[in-house]
């Protein structure tokens, strides 16, 4: 059974003419590390918020682990999304609050009502969240405020507060897009050590093709808000490139 | 300003405003002359009359300015509260139905848009007067206005810190503790002095409707004629606004530096204390008002009528409160052009000057436009003319000092580089300075629109005329069908106003 399957995705907003997803197709396996490509406005976005429903779909079915997500309500959708990590490209901390406290934003939606508004982290959370920062390099900087630090330091915040989630499936939203080239590499690579040592998948937004090729075991090509290409970072052919982003 | 087509666009803006002020002056059959030389008239009246001030009866005067300090702070603490709960229920992210968020956000709306002193008049009338239905009415449009407030920064902060949390499956409650608060903070110390110190202002006139505090005795010892009582009042008054606005500086200051305190459980504690200090305090006549409360449902039920014969007369009354508004707001700020430019410290052409002018402004701030109305009324008699006065004074108060802020925000390099060629003062400001802060300027000036016209309905309140005295006039008979209409016509026309003002601003600002 693969773990995300999306059938016939359509979303439009508001007028019917401006459809941002017609009809995409996709079956994603478990372990998985897919990067989306594709020009800005092809729908990279709208198609990664599908599948954790922060957008809901015009039309089509998204199957998470064989289950049709579609009608998911209340607390059936916060149950699906605590299955699901995200990592967003700007970051989205809450600056006023320290990094310790940002990692274990991640394990509220775990928690029962009370625990989590008191905020009443148990033992292990504490102890993951640290080990996570450690990780990552952050160990120094865990009572900072996330306000106070770097781009590159507050997106591998962002990382461990989807890993503290302990999710089946990793979507990134354009992770780098803020960053400069030497951040962003270590971004990406701590993105993948840590999917790859925990057996995750990953769903990764890219805009950097080369990039994409370097980190990706699948990549999908998105163009007008439809998939053109789906294969192996090997057989992205210049052409095919150009296919996507040109014209 | 060598472009030809801004040039014109500038002339053209300049003669409709203008041509607006004309037409307003011929509406209210406004006295010109009357106006421009009121001030001097108005200055040496005061000088004559109101000084010394007498410091004969001080111990009452200090009580009634701690009430107004300890009203100030229970309206605020309760509304603060009520605002909090009502802005939540206002967000997207908390309340996904937007019709439900519709009907929070329209009774919000009527809230803010019915001025302070018409809302006391309104509970004067249902339930009698006393210091309770002065309370009632400062919470009523305090929550009005907080309510936006808070609304506006937790859309700004749910937009993105709050996705996080949502994509992580964080329930509602959680969200808001986590995700919502630490970062609502800084707006939420913001607003709620900011309420805090307008609520001062509020709660002083309040008592010219009979809803308690000081503005009873103001208003008392000015129809006795006893001027060096009420100056010593109002300089009491001009003593606690400023400090109060110096503490709320201060306190600003030191809390955003550290939100640790200010989101610690002593400072939530303290704050609950001083409440509840302030709430004893003014030892409120909650029995007197309980036993009126039966009062109420026959009385809603006789304003649940409407006086058609009242739409008319009621929207010419507002077009007055308009015109009136529109008249100050011009006038008032023409003079704060004037006066912000000789006082913004980096613009200043003479130091003593400057801090005259900001002295001036700050004391002219601090009394309430009711107050002054009064005062103006006692000098130049009732009517039009001194509703615009005061108008004018309280517009140039705000905007002054609005004014200077824009100005001592541009950065030093323009006056510099413009000095550097050898350019004079006058060169400076209007070839440098001014095409930087004209837009700035210009968002005061709408936003400023709203408030001198809800002043100016206020205004008719105490006598100077607009749809304000027409609805004193019907509260005090008793005429509820007309005062139905009235309130009807005060918030759709407010509404109304309020929606092109915030549409102006998005679309040139």
């Amino acid at each position: 059974m693969p773990l995300l399957e999306i059938k016939n995705l359509v979303k439009n907003y508001t007028r019917p003419d401006t459809e941002v997803l017609q009809g995409v197709n996709l079956t994603v396996q478990a372990g998985e590390f897919v990067v989306i490509i594709g020009p800005s406005g092809s729908g990279k976005t709208t198609l990664i918020r599908c599948i954790n429903r922060l957008i809901s779909p015009t039309a089509g079915e998204i199957y998470f682990e064989g289950e049709p997500t579609g009608a998911y309500r209340g607390a059936r959708l916060r149950k699906l999304r605590t299955q699901i990590g995200m990592i967003f490209q700007d970051y989205n901390l809450i600056y006023r609050s320290n990094v310790m406290q940002n990692v274990l934003h991640g394990r509220l939606g775990h928690m029962n009502f009370l625990r989590s508004a008191l905020g009443l982290y148990t033992q292990e959370d504490l102890q993951a969240a640290q080990d996570l920062l450690v990780a990552v390099g952050l160990e120094d900087f865990m009572h900072n405020k996330a306000g106070t630090l770097s781009g590159g330091q507050m997106q591998r915040v962002g990382i461990c507060r989807a890993m503290m989630q302990s999710p089946k499936l990793l979507l990134a939203d354009e992770p780098i897009s803020s960053l400069d080239p030497a951040s962003a590499r270590i971004i990406l690579d701590q993105i993948k050590m840590l999917t790859t040592a925990r057996g995750l998948t990953g769903i990764i937004n890219l805009h950097q093709v080369d990039f994409a090729k370097a980190y990706a075991s699948r990549i999908i090509g998105l163009r007008l808000g439809k998939i053109v290409f789906d294969g192996k970072p090997g057989d992205l052919t210049e052409e095919m490139v150009d296919h996507i982003y040109v014209r | 300003m060598y472009d030809k087509q801004a040039r014109i666009k500038l002339w053209g803006n300049i003669l409709f405003i203008a041509a607006i002020v004309v037409v307003c002056f011929f509406y209210l059959q406004l006295d010109a002359v009357r106006i421009f030389t009121a001030a001097p008239t108005f200055v040496s009246y005061i000088a004559v009359n109101f000084f010394p001030p007498s410091m004969v009866h001080v111990r009452i005067y200090i009580e009634a300015v701690l009430h107004t300090v300890a009203f100030a702070v229970v309206s605020v603490f309760i509304s603060m509260v009520l605002s909090f709960i009502f802005a939540l229920l206002m967000s997207e992210a908390i309340v996904p139905n937007a019709f439900a968020r519709a009907v929070v956000r329209f009774f919000v709306a009527f809230l803010r848009n019915i001025p302070v002193i018409i809302w006391a008049s309104l509970m004067v009338m249902i339930f009698g007067i006393g210091s309770m239905v002065g309370l009632i009415a400062l919470v009523l449009a305090t929550t009005g206005f907080l309510s936006r407030s808070y609304a506006e920064s937790i859309q700004e902060i749910a937009a993105k810190k709050l996705e996080p949390l949502r994509a992580s499956g964080t329930g509602k409650i959680a969200m808001i503790r986590h995700g919502l608060l630490p970062e609502f903070t800084p707006a939420w110390i913001n607003w709620t002095l900011f309420a805090f110190e307008l609520n001062i202002r509020a709660s002083a006139v309040l008592g010219m409707v009979g809803a308690g505090g000081m503005g009873v005795i103001i208003q008392t010892q000015l129809s006795l004629r006893r001027f060096n009582e009420v100056a010593a009042m109002v300089l009491m008054l001009v003593a606690i606004v400023l400090i109060t606005e110096f503490a709320a500086g201060f306190i600003r200051k030191r809390l955003m530096g550290d939100s640790a305190i200010a989101s610690s459980g002593a400072t939530a504690a303290g704050i609950i204390i001083i409440f509840l200090f302030c709430l004893q305090y003014l030892n409120l006549d909650i029995h007197r008002f309980v036993n009126r409360l039966s009062r109420a449902p026959r009385i809603l039920r006789l304003l649940a009528d409407i006086n058609s014969d009242m739409i008319m007369p009621g929207l010419r009354g507002f077009a007055a409160s308009f015109a009136m508004g529109a008249v100050g707001l011009v006038f008032g700020g023409l003079l704060a052009l004037v006066l912000a430019f000789l006082a913004a410290e980096n613009i200043a052409p003479c130091k003593p000057l400057s801090y005259a002018i900001k002295m001036f402004v700050s004391v002219v701030r601090a009394v309430p436009s009711l107050i002054f109305i009064l005062m103006i009324v006692a000098a130049i008699g009732l009517g039009h003319n001194a509703g615009v006065v005061g108008l004018i004074l309280s517009s140039m108060g705000y905007l002054t000092k609005a004014f200077i802020a824009t100005i001592e925000e541009q950065p030093r390099g323009i006056i510099t580089s413009m000095r550097a060629t050898g350019a004079s003062w006058g060169q400076i400001v209007v070839h440098g300075l001014l095409p930087a802060v004209l837009t700035g300027f210009l968002a005061w000036v709408a936003i400023r629109l709203e408030t001198s016209v809800a002043e100016s309905v206020s205004l008719g309140v105490v006598g100077a005329g607009g749809i304000g005295t027409l609805l004193s006039r019907a509260i005090r008979t008793f005429d509820y069908p007309s005062v139905t209409v009235l309130i009807i016509i005060i918030f759709g026309c407010m509404f109304f106003l309020e929606m092109m003002v915030t549409w102006v601003r998005r679309r040139f600002i």
